[in-house]
């Protein structure tokens, strides 16, 4: 019930502080480091989508076949020959582009949903939840897996499910506040002016939604590249010769007495990225909501 | 009480089975072209259109969604989870022959992750702000953070070029024929999974041992001079044990979900695998059914799940 207490004693999203929010989320050492390494990973992928890779990432050298890290090949190069790092720096593009895809899709229905469902209450609220309880009855893996196998493998299909098997968690961040808000004398008062149900939904609670969706935007984007990265390593993900980390990963695992660097890059790749985002999620948690100081 | 309370919750599972049987038979009804070609390939265009025609009424295809869903959920509740469109095996022998291979590695990777997390995390709740507290958070922070195929795919190379043994070598050995060769061959899949569990459990340990020492009763309790040791497991361990109990049913359920990719790695002919072959191969009565178990495992450990909880928790029941 704490739901309550917070709307209660002070709006939601109320901060006693006046410094602006990002200066402040850099001031916690999570919410500093998470920031630092989700920007890198962005400027990588960006690079490599511009095609500012040191070598191209399917260009195949066999000159140069399994060379261990060097000055020219920073990341060492793999059985064709091709540059590691600018394979890794591609793949980290289609990760992020399922990621940011899927979770958008995830956050902007769920978020619809949850506010719905805590909106009208009653038998509605009682159907979404139940429903959402059987989305949550699936393993988020399996579940992603039964779609992308029926729906065919590639990026598009993959943020597709992902972003499915996702939407439950949103519906509950947003539902839990709408609950409580819903009694908040502001609420109430725009009922009593006569307001439509739809002004009250997205003028005044939507915007109080933010912080909670935020943290979890940012905690659901480590778990979809996991996901991704996962469907890939099975087979059943981004496919080549679209560079991808899984894939990597997969074709590394078999080549370990060649490279070692071959399996341990793409692998760091991911868990560094994973970490940076729980990290940032950590870290705006902090910052947007100081009563849930855990 | 408890009986009503029970009888709510089993309700409740038994309403969440249908839901996601329902999910399960729509999401493979999603598949694009119909299952005589998914099944046949290219020899479906061989069919002359009465061998098609008797094909579909074989296999039911011609009926309408609901009739399709009814005859295969009358099924499954009788026991008979359809034919694998493959082999033509029956899908219930496949998944009883494999389902005590993912449930072994499941229950062994909960047992394994639990333990290290919970010792984990009351080393790190013995001193907040420590060294080894610091420690043990970055181990929480990168065992959430790493996937299980990365864990698995590094424990392989690792136990490959640096032991000279490689786990996925040899066929795989039942518990039952030899005890001593099957627990070594569960042995890397299940720490490669109860690495994830751990650092969940050890978060949970650590926040919520430090929770509980902060309550008026431990402080009453070593007031009137209670040994230290007795305060710590009597007093704050044991109230500390809710949530942890629950995260670790919880995950117990995640587990299933990871087997999927374990099993893969390490070559364990569990239901994830059995999934994704199925899958690889377009079997899909075999995904449709094998799906439907899993997810009814999960259903039934969370039921599980809650039952201990309000066994541990008494203001559960009564609420």
């Amino acid at each position: 019930m704490s739901d309550i207490a917070q709307a209660s004693s002070a709006p939601v999203g109320a901060v006693p502080s006046r410094r602006p929010r990002l200066t402040r989320l850099w001031q916690t050492k999570s919410g500093l480091a998470g920031t630092i390494i989700v920007s890198v990973a962005i400027i990588l992928a960006v690079l490599a989508a511009l095609g500012l890779t040191p070598y191209g990432p399917t260009a195949q050298d066999p000159t140069v076949r399994f060379q261990s890290p060097t000055a020219a090949y920073p990341l060492g190069t793999d059985q064709f020959g091709r540059d590691v790092l600018s394979r890794i720096m591609s793949g980290l593009v289609s990760s992020l582009l399922v990621a940011v895809s899927s979770v958008a899709i995830a956050a902007s229905i769920g978020t619809l949903v949850g506010l719905v469902a805590g909106f009208f209450g009653e038998w509605i609220d009682r159907t979404i939840m139940r429903i959402n309880d059987v989305f949550f009855a699936f393993p988020a893996i399996l579940l992603a897996l039964a779609i992308v196998s029926a729906l065919g493998s590639g990026w598009r299909n993959t943020a597709l499910a992902i972003g499915i098997v996702f939407i439950p968690l949103f519906v509950r961040v947003a539902r839990g506040p709408v609950l409580a808000l819903r009694e908040v004398d502001y609420i109430q008062a725009a009922r009593v002016l006569g307001f439509s149900r739809s002004r009250i939904l997205l003028r005044h609670l939507l915007p109080n939604l933010g912080s909670a969706v935020i943290v979890q935007v940012a905690l659901a984007l480590s778990w979809a590249i996991i996901t991704e990265s996962s469907l890939s390593f099975l087979g059943l993900g981004t496919q080549p010769p679209m560079p991808s980390l899984g894939l990597m990963v997969s074709d590394g695992r078999n080549l370990v007495g060649q490279g070692a660097w071959l399996l341990i890059a793409p692998s760091a790749a991911i868990v560094i990225v994973v970490v940076g985002l729980n990290l940032l999620g950590d870290g705006l948690r902090d910052v947007l909501d100081p009563k849930d100081d855990r | 009480m408890t009986l009503r309370f029970l009888a709510r919750r089993a309700f409740g599972a038994v309403l969440t089975l249908f839901g996601v049987s329902v999910i399960v038979f729509i999401v493979l009804r999603m598949i694009p072209g119909d299952e005589i070609t998914v099944m046949l390939g290219t020899e479906a265009a061989a069919l002359s259109p009465e061998q098609r025609a008797s094909l579909e009424a074989y296999y039911g295809l011609g009926e309408p969604l609901l009739v399709q869903y009814t005859s295969w959920i009358g099924n499954v509740l009788t026991g008979n989870l359809g034919v694998s469109l493959r082999s033509g095996a029956s899908v219930s022998d496949l998944v009883a022959r494999r389902l005590p291979i993912t449930v072994q590695l499941a229950v062994m990777s909960t047992v394994i992750g639990a333990i290290i997390g919970l010792l984990v995390g009351m080393v790190a709740a013995s001193k907040p702000g420590g060294l080894r507290d610091a420690g043990a958070q970055g181990f929480g922070l990168l065992g959430l953070a790493t996937p299980n195929f990365v864990v698995g795919a590094l424990m392989i190379g690792v136990l490959s070029t640096q032991f000279g043994y490689l786990p996925t070598a040899g066929a795989y050995v039942g518990f039952f024929e030899n005890p001593s060769i099957n627990l070594q061959q569960q042995l890397f899949p299940a720490i490669t999974l109860g690495t994830a569990l751990a650092a969940t459990v050890m978060r949970t340990t650590r926040g919520s041992y430090l929770d509980m020492r902060q309550q008026d009763f431990v402080r009453t309790a070593t007031g009137k001079g209670v040994h230290p040791r007795r305060v710590r497991w009597r007093h704050v361990l044991h109230n500390a044990l809710i949530p942890i109990v629950t995260i670790t049913g919880i995950q117990f359920g995640y587990l299933l979900g990871g087997t999927v990719v374990v099993e893969e790695i390490f070559s364990v002919p569990g239901l994830g695998r059995l999934v994704l072959t199925a899958i690889a191969q377009r079997d899909f009565a075999v995904v449709q059914s094998t799906v439907l178990v899993i997810a009814g495992l999960f259903v039934f450990v969370n039921f599980l799940t809650d039952l201990l909880y309000a066994l541990i928790d008494p203001r559960v029941r009564l609420s």
